[in-house]
């Protein structure tokens, strides 16, 4: 431990809240190692506000004292890395606990851990990969806020193209300040490209468990607003910012019993395994109500339109792009789901939970997967499932599912239906406009800056 | 004749399930029932202040809510929901009279006393988890008290005038808006605030009704 602090002055402790933001304190080197193993004391308050700052006062969990009291950031110390370009500075990642130390049920990291536990408990190991998509503009969040989010100048080439370099050469000496950050903080990354979207950007990881691999991605998305703000620009992870496609958070994941792929069985059609059908099955069967985790704001759900990238309807294929799962099973090395329902504003410990979940109830339940889906899976009529159009809707799709629940956390579930109730009351109750077909001024001014 | 029936879009927004409570309140007013069962036209309401529109579609006793300013509508209003002191406008009064002064009448329906009001609330909402046991209504007016749930010690108090009382235990107005504009003082938990405020917004949109 000594070792790993040599040189550092300052250690930043990172607790994601709710929503997906990074909530933490900086200590002093000396504070932060008399504070272990508990860590630092919060206040519990804070996962009482909405986005806007609005205390969400309308129902109580079971988990808070009678008033307002202290919870603990209890820092995971194999997260403890050196922040490369602030000398003196590092960062850990914090799991939220009670005063006694108990994870609070509605810490989405510990949820996560707990639905990584479960999977443990049935010998199976997870691999998982976030893509992260946003945007990038050429004016600093002051100016942005000026413009009140409205005309900005993506920093790359105005037309809907992806994968140009020309493009990508665009934002090129933004992008590698973001990359010598990454590196600099030993957060792994695979690739990036300019995506579709003007001044759209992907940045793709390296397969890694559940847990690490939302870490890199929360601990990637601050880099973007820090490099952002250092470099006079503005970033963010909404899903629907402009008119331009959206930005999504696909999940790929695949599993291992004993070090060997399960979802592969080469004598089994399609070389799918029963365990990956069954692992289909109960995706498919909880993706309505894992949609609230994946779509988690009003902005999410203006990204999930016909022809535009996003998934409409339950679905799965293999190899198709259209449909909720793109599912890959013509080898053992690349055996995988795609879940490419996320929004880029998701937040990842919950978009994970969400998803093993489902796949645990799958196995559990022994649920087989519905007929697959060898078409485009967009324009299509009514009578196919689509999935959950507003945020109401996907929070009723939740409450209703108790097999998810059950497995994701009861006490975070109700707490999330609760809060993406809020979420719709003040988009309706405070200025959002229900008509509008394009993102509302509500929108970025809640969401722009702090997604 | 048989009950008015009040119905909303799947997946309302809360002004319509607002309006739609008002109406249901008014259903079961027998001064105004009568109005509603004859009612027949295409009214809308849209806020002064915010994006927030209803459209509200009478058919003699069928009355259907749906978000938005249809362009059927024959009388548009537009008003400050949060504010009745403040004068509506109206556009389309001339062509439809009757239609407008009876909307008049059947989107304000009569409030009971801050005691009928404040039972009823109770009635509503006392089972829900998390309430206080008791719950004791004081009238700073003329010091009126009432006390609604366990008998002994109150486990929250609420103490504000008589006009006040009404407008949080109707629905009218946002039950912690009002404890933070102090015009309801409180004894008690941040818990039981806060689950006070939540089944008094469900019951200002109509659950239970």
């Amino acid at each position: 431990m000594t070792d790993r602090l040599d040189g550092i002055s300052v250690v930043r402790t990172e607790g994601v809240g709710i929503d997906g933001l990074i909530l933490g304190k900086h200590l002093s080197r000396a504070k932060f190692e008399r504070s272990l193993p508990l860590g630092p004391a919060i206040s519990d308050i804070m996962f009482l506000f909405d986005l806007r700052g609005q205390p969400q006062v309308a129902w109580w969990d079971d988990w808070r004292q009678y008033a307002l009291g202290d919870i603990h950031q209890r820092p995971d110390l194999d997260t403890l890395v050196r922040i490369g370009h602030r000398p003196g500075l590092a960062a850990c990642m914090v799991d939220h606990v009670d005063v006694d130390g108990n994870p609070l049920p509605v810490c989405p990291r510990s949820a996560l851990k707990r639905v990584v536990d479960r999977l443990g408990s049935h010998g199976l190991e997870a691999h998982t990969a976030i893509e992260i998509e946003g945007m990038v503009f050429t004016e600093s969040y002051d100016e942005a806020r000026a413009k009140k989010y409205r005309e900005l100048t993506p920093l790359g080439i105005p037309q809907a193209l992806g994968y140009l370099t020309h493009d990508a050469y665009r934002m090129h000496t933004f992008m590698d300040e973001v990359i010598r950050r990454l590196d600099g903080m030993a957060i792994a990354w695979d690739a990036w490209v300019a995506e579709a979207a003007p001044g759209q950007f992907e940045l793709n990881f390296p397969a890694s468990d559940p847990v690490s691999a939302a870490d890199s991605a929360m601990r990637a998305r601050a880099v973007f607003k820090e490099t952002a703000i250092d470099m006079g620009h503005s970033v963010t992870f909404m899903a629907k910012p402009t008119d331009a496609y959206g930005s999504g958070a696909h999940i790929h994941h695949s599993l291992t019993r004993d070090g060997a792929p399960a979802f592969y069985d080469a004598s089994a059609p399609h070389g799918r395994s029963q365990l990956m059908r069954h692992w289909i099955g109960g995706l498919m069967a909880t993706m309505p109500a894992a949609h609230s985790f994946l779509t988690p704001t009003i902005n999410s759900y203006r990204r999930m339109a016909d022809f535009q990238a996003a998934p409409v309807v339950a679905s799965w294929a293999e190899e198709n792009k259209s449909t909720a799962l793109r599912v890959i099973s013509r080898s053992p090395g690349l055996a995988r789901v795609e879940h490419r329902v996320g929004a880029a504003d998701l937040n990842p410990y919950l978009g994970l939970a969400a998803i093993l979940g489902g796949g645990i109830v799958g196995i559990e339940q022994a649920v087989d997967p519905p007929a697959e889906m060898r078409l485009i899976a967009w324009g299509l009529p009514e009578t196919y499932p689509y999935l959950p159009r507003t945020i109401t809707a996907s929070a009723e799709a939740l409450e209703a599912d108790k097999a998810l629940a059950d497995v994701v956390g009861t006490v975070l579930c109700s707490h999330w239906v609760n809060s993406r109730r809020w979420e719709w009351l003040m988009f309706h109750t405070t200025g959002g406009d229900a008509d509008a077909s394009t993102v509302t001024d509500w929108e970025l001014h809640s969401y722009f800056e702090l997604i | 004749m048989t009950q008015p029936q009040i119905e909303v879009t799947p997946d309302a927004p809360p002004v319509v399930l607002g309006v739609a409570a008002r109406l249901k309140r008014s259903a079961a007013d027998r001064g105004l029932v009568k109005r509603l069962q004859r009612m027949k036209g295409i009214l809308a309401l849209r806020s002064s202040t915010d994006k927030q529109s209803t459209t509200i579609r009478f058919d003699r006793g069928r009355v259907r809510l749906e978000p938005g300013v249809s362009p059927e509508a024959g009388l548009v209003i537009t008003l400050d929901f949060n504010d009745d002191s403040v004068k509506p406008k109206v556009r389309g009064a001339l062509r439809h009279p009757l239609l407008g002064l009876a909307a008049a009448k059947v989107l304000e329906p009569p409030l009971g006393s801050w005691q009928t009001e404040a039972r009823a609330f109770w009635e509503f909402a006392q089972n829900a988890p998390r309430m206080p046991r008791s719950l004791l209504v004081v009238c700073t007016d003329d010091g009126t008290q009432l006390q609604l749930g366990e008998a002994g010690d109150p486990e929250y108090q609420v103490h504000a005038t008589a006009k006040a009382l009404q407008s949080a235990f109707s629905g009218s107005s946002i039950f912690l808006e009002d404890v933070l504009n102090h015009r309801l003082l409180v004894v008690g938990s941040l818990e039981h605030a806060s689950v006070l405020t939540g089944r008094a917004i469900a019951w200002a949109m109509g659950e239970g009704r």
